[in-house]
């Protein structure tokens, strides 16, 4: 066997050589509404590409604001979080003396 | 001399319509240049693809890059580009590649290879089919970019700087691909003349 893959006479010159030979499969001519469902999936991605950007932009927008109305809010918000972790859980009635829990519970005392 | 029942495409007019959103040009576009890219297509065609899917693939990105395109190549070159890019893409994508074995081989195909293998005669003209099937299961065993650096240089018979534009690469870049997939096949071919035909 030839060892030179570029000689003429290697296997792989003589079966590409043939392979070149073998007549051209199947009908060029795009199938019967190709070039229609192209064109229309085409028009719907440049809307989506569209609609896309906008999107985009209203989440840089709506994230700007959220951290403005923080920013802006932000004593009311530390107020609101620190009076409530101030107090322990243990001081807080969580059950009201009508409650049917709490009943049960007293006459179990 | 042009036949007038059938006028010559006008394509930069189309680009034109397309631009302005016109889909019948769209459609028109997409038709007159289906046979380009579906040429390339069934040439680079990674195996479980359909071949309509990644034509209209090619298409899509073509549309979707339009914008893009400047003028500074024929228009059919940038969308081959695409179409070889795309091809390429989907065989990256195919990381498992089957090994060659004898054993997967059709009669025609055995006798074929067996025949290259052992003598030095011209394959005959009726055996086309089973070498072009043989070629296209020796390829698969390259590395994409190697396979399709092959393809285009031993099939196709495109010269390096043809193969350069094709796909972006530069030349010594696909010098050293069409060398170490050279030497991938010889390899191939050392390797099944020791296995031999059992």
């Amino acid at each position: 066997m030839n060892h030179d893959i570029t000689n003429p006479r290697h296997p792989w010159a003589r079966l590409t050589q043939a392979a070149r030979q073998a007549p051209v499969d199947g009908d060029t001519a795009a199938p019967f509404g190709f070039a229609t469902r192209v064109a229309a999936l085409a028009r719907d991605l440049r809307g989506a590409s569209l609609l896309d950007r906008f999107a985009l932009r209203a989440v840089g927008i709506a994230s700007i604001l959220a951290i403005l109305s923080v920013a802006v809010n932000y004593p009311a918000v530390s107020a609101g979080i620190f009076g409530i972790s101030g107090v322990a859980l243990e001081d807080i009635d969580l059950l009201s003396p009508d409650d049917a829990v709490s009943i049960v519970l007293d006459l179990g005392d | 001399m042009p036949d007038d029942a059938n006028p010559p495409f006008d394509l930069a007019g189309c680009l034109d319509r397309v631009r302005r959103k016109d889909q019948l040009a769209a459609r028109d576009l997409v038709g007159h240049l289906y046979p380009l890219v579906i040429r390339i297509v069934r040439a680079h065609l990674p195996r479980r693809v359909a071949e309509e899917d990644l034509a209209q693939e090619v298409f899509m990105k073509m549309f979707s890059r339009l914008a893009q395109y400047q003028g500074a190549v024929p228009f059919p070159h940038w969308v081959s580009r695409i179409a070889v890019t795309t091809c390429i893409d989907h065989l990256r994508a195919q990381k498992r590649r089957p090994e060659f074995r004898w054993a997967d081989l059709s009669e025609n195909e055995a006798d074929v290879l067996d025949a290259v293998m052992t003598n030095e005669n011209d394959v005959p003209a009726n055996d086309a089919m089973a070498s072009r099937e043989l070629v296209h299961k020796l390829l698969d065993q390259l590395k994409p970019d190697d396979q399709l650096v092959v393809r285009l240089l031993d099939l196709e018979q495109k010269t390096i700087a043809e193969i350069a534009v094709l796909t972006g690469w530069n030349q010594s870049l696909i010098k050293v691909r069409a060398f170490r997939a050279r030497r991938k096949l010889q390899k191939l071919f050392q390797e099944l003349k020791r296995r031999e035909r059992s």
